[in-house]
């Protein structure tokens, strides 16, 4: 019994293969993510040393062949190793305001498995560039490989839903004190300050966080469930996004449950919406 | 390092300062909030190193008005302020005159 679930893991993570379309979904989008969190910042006219020009210059190189298929993997590491750069060397040696944050974090590692995926066979520069070059289709790479790293992402959407809960397992957060320091930062001084003294409504919030946070750790990896669960889990980060200065992070999470859908089923739906149904077939 | 821990907004609020400060002149008090005191719009706006760690911390708060503030005035405070433990109640009675703690000779920022 523990040697088939053994092997059942080992297919579903390790050994899995199939479509790499989402993984292509998912490098367009983050790159998008990565320009909106970061293009303004290091815009030339921001910059105040040559160093901080070749950043700039590096950022845009990098996020831009992301973005649009260039050297695919390539690309995606190179972003991640400026991402990183942000983070460590930015933010907390230096103290860059903001740039120490947890959504820089989940960039940086969902870029980094990008970097090892073969996201560029799929919505590619690359690709359109083989298809154009290549005698015969054949010749071109499938839109098939391996996907651990996609699995590894799935994973680490499981490891923040199940940390930030218990981080917020306390009564500190619970009562609503930690909830209401969030809303006093956020709103002050804004039309929604009544919030700040909202009562019961406070502690209610936080224990339904909670409580939708461990469920979604163990829940997104639950197959049968997914149709009802994601939902969720989309509301909750549409809910964070409108109501918490929380930047790119609902959006980086929407983006990475991309991860959790089944691979073939995502590529025989975009070809079914290109009207595509005779490829549909052929996965 | 891809399964540590997960903090979220673990230091949202932290630091920042819920109540009223109070102007004391020869001519009468003048109530300001927090926000009119440091000259914000909102605490989205406040400088992570304006934070209040320490009660000497509300004279870099509030250095816009303490620099303004005539010699015979006096700016005291009394609300609370978030920590990581919860929100404490915080009291000074004078404060751009608060005592830096010992070890800090110079501007409590």
């Amino acid at each position: 019994m523990a040697r088939e679930r053994a092997a059942e893991f080992m297919h579903w993570g390790a050994d899995a293969q199939g479509s790499t379309r989402p993984l292509g979904l998912m490098r367009i989008a983050l790159a998008v993510i990565v320009f909106a969190r970061f293009g303004s910042e290091l815009s030339f006219y921001q910059g105040d040393s040559p160093a901080f020009l070749l950043l700039g210059a590096a950022f845009f190189v990098f996020s831009t062949m992301m973005l649009v298929g260039y050297m695919a993997e390539t690309a995606c590491a190179g972003v991640a190793i400026l991402l990183a750069t942000f983070q460590f060397h930015l933010g907390y040696m230096r103290g860059f305001p903001g740039w120490t944050s947890h959504h820089i974090y989940l960039l940086l590692v969902s870029v980094s498995l990008l970097a090892l995926s073969p996201c560029g066979r799929s919505l590619s520069l690359d690709r359109y560039r083989a298809l154009a070059t290549a005698q015969s289709p054949r010749e071109v790479s499938p839109e098939y490989g391996d996907l651990w790293t996609q699995r590894l992402i799935a994973l680490q959407l499981g490891a923040l839903y199940f940390w930030t809960a218990v981080d917020k397992t306390n009564w500190h957060f619970l009562s609503g004190q930690r909830l209401q320091e969030a809303f006093i930062w956020s709103y002050s001084g804004s039309a929604l300050e009544p919030l700040i003294s909202a009562g019961a409504l406070l502690p209610m919030l936080a224990v339904t966080v909670v409580v939708v946070e461990y469920f979604l750790a163990f829940a997104i990896f639950v197959r049968r469930w997914r149709a009802r669960v994601l939902p969720i889990g989309l509301a909750l980060h549409a809910v964070f996004y409108v109501l918490l200065p929380v930047s790119t992070y609902s959006a980086t999470m929407m983006v990475l449950y991309l991860a959790l859908l089944d691979p073939d089923e995502v590529h025989r739906f975009i070809d079914r919406m290109l009207g595509h149904d005779d490829a549909a077939h052929r996965l | 390092m891809m399964l540590r821990e997960w903090r979220m907004f673990a230091g949202a609020g932290v630091g920042l300062p819920q109540g009223q400060f109070t102007v004391h002149r020869a001519v009468g008090a003048v109530i300001m909030s927090p926000l009119e005191v440091a000259g914000l719009p909102s605490y989205l706006a406040l400088p992570i190193d304006r934070r209040i760690a320490a009660p000497a911390d509300l004279r870099a708060f509030a250095a816009r008005l303490c620099d303004s503030l005539h010699e015979t005035a006096r700016l005291s405070f009394e609300g609370s302020v978030g920590t990581h433990e919860g929100r404490q109640a915080l009291t000074v009675d004078d404060v751009c005159h608060v005592p830096l703690p010992a070890g800090h000779g110079g501007p409590s920022r």
